[in-house]
């Protein structure tokens, strides 16, 4: 048996250990947020907040994260206005959105570990989430008015 | 990983289309299936004035708008609604957007050739229009003017000569009983009149965007369907 604590709730899973997190957030606890975009940790779509890392849900299994703390985009704020998803909205960041909970929960693990993130520790960071639509600017405008909210 | 395979943006793309695409014609097989009885009505479809499929105005001064093609990432939830509201004068905070399930009521439904604004402008224009009309003829017959003095600002109509106004939800009822008017009696208006359109408004649901609450294809569940598909390992290096 698989014990974990997913958005601050107590969780335990007895299927295969082998079975990506994704799976489990998205088919089990019917967290949607959470996108599937590549299943190789390729995309960012799926990254979740792992103990507090940014983490690609879609590699990591179910034996990795037990144990762990997991914070989907669900889970973020309660009310779904961490300063991140504040200034997201503010600067109209998304367009179809469907990388954006992956976009969000990496920049949120960013701007945990660094304050006043660079224009190139930002591109660091954000270098494994891709985005179809092409809104990079805005995010990186996003990450840096957010930077300023944070304290 | 032994191998990486290629997947091209257009394979990539095709998938999800298809994912949402099985949304529309789902709708419209579960109507079938059930008999006629239509469970996927909208609210639009029980708002008090309905002159049109696509939208529906309640007393309490709610217009429901609905986006009768899927969203494919375009906005197109948000820009198709978006032009009824701008031609009814409506307040877009008290819009709220349905989407439509696949109806031939609504006619072509298919989300591709990105065509649906030039197909559907004039239509989504007619729309609201047409409820722009009818609330501006209830609230002549009720203050005894004629109508073509009466004209419409943000959810209201008014009758300048007599400073007049009424919104749009108190009117509702009065106008659902008048006729529909024809496609030749509705005046559009001048887009410069515009309130919206061209303005740049933020998506429809831009908080479900940044809240992981937006449904996609691939999130939709249905627990009383049977779903086909082919068998396979649930996951990569399952038994």
């Amino acid at each position: 048996m698989i014990q974990l604590k997913v958005n601050g709730v107590e969780q335990s899973f007895d299927g295969e250990p082998e079975m990506p997190l994704l799976w489990y957030l998205r088919d089990v606890l019917d967290l949607t947020g959470s996108k599937f975009g590549c299943g190789a940790g390729l995309c960012g779509a799926c990254t979740v907040h792992v103990n507090g890392q940014a983490t690609r849900s879609c590699l990591t299994t179910m034996r990795d994260a037990a144990g762990k703390e997991v914070t989907t985009i669900e889970g973020l704020d309660k009310d779904g206005l961490h300063p991140v998803q504040r200034v997201w909205m503010e600067i109209n960041v998304p367009q179809c959105g469907y990388c954006q909970a992956g976009q969000i929960m990496q920049a949120a693990s960013l701007l945990n570990s660094k304050k006043k993130p660079t224009d190139q520790e930002i591109d660091e960071a954000m270098a494994g989430n891709i985005c179809r639509c092409g809104t990079y600017q805005r995010i990186r405008a996003a990450i840096k008015a957010a930077a300023g909210e944070m304290t | 990983m032994s191998q990486i395979e290629n997947v091209s943006r257009r394979r990539f793309l095709t998938g999800g289309i298809i994912a949402a695409g099985a949304l529309v014609l789902g709708g419209r097989y579960y109507r079938k299936l059930s008999g006629g009885k239509l469970a996927h009505d909208t609210n639009a479809d029980h708002a008090t004035l309905h002159p049109s499929v696509y939208l529906g105005i309640d007393p309490d001064g709610t217009v429901w708008i609905v986006a009768s093609r899927s969203e494919m990432g375009t906005t197109s939830r948000t820009t198709l609604p978006l032009v009824v509201a701008d031609e009814l004068d409506a307040d877009w905070k008290r819009v709220k957007v349905e989407q439509a399930l696949g109806d031939s009521r609504y006619g072509d439904q298919n989300t591709d050739g990105s065509h649906w604004i030039r197909s559907f402008y004039d239509t989504m224009r007619q729309a609201g229009a047409t409820a722009r009309l009818m609330l501006m003829q209830a609230a002549a017959k009720q203050w005894d003017v004629p109508a073509t003095e009466c004209e419409s600002d943000l959810h209201v109509v008014v009758h300048r000569a007599t400073n007049r106004r009424a919104g749009y939800g108190e009117l509702a009822t009065a106008a659902a009983k008048l006729p529909v008017p024809k496609r030749e009696e509705l005046k559009l208006k001048p887009k410069s009149a515009g309130r919206y359109v061209g303005k740049g408004q933020v998506s429809y649901d831009l908080e479900a965007l940044v809240t992981g609450k937006a449904i996609y294809g691939m999130d939709a569940a249905w627990t009383a369907w049977c779903m086909p598909r082919w068998s396979t390992r649930p996951f990569s290096g399952a038994k």
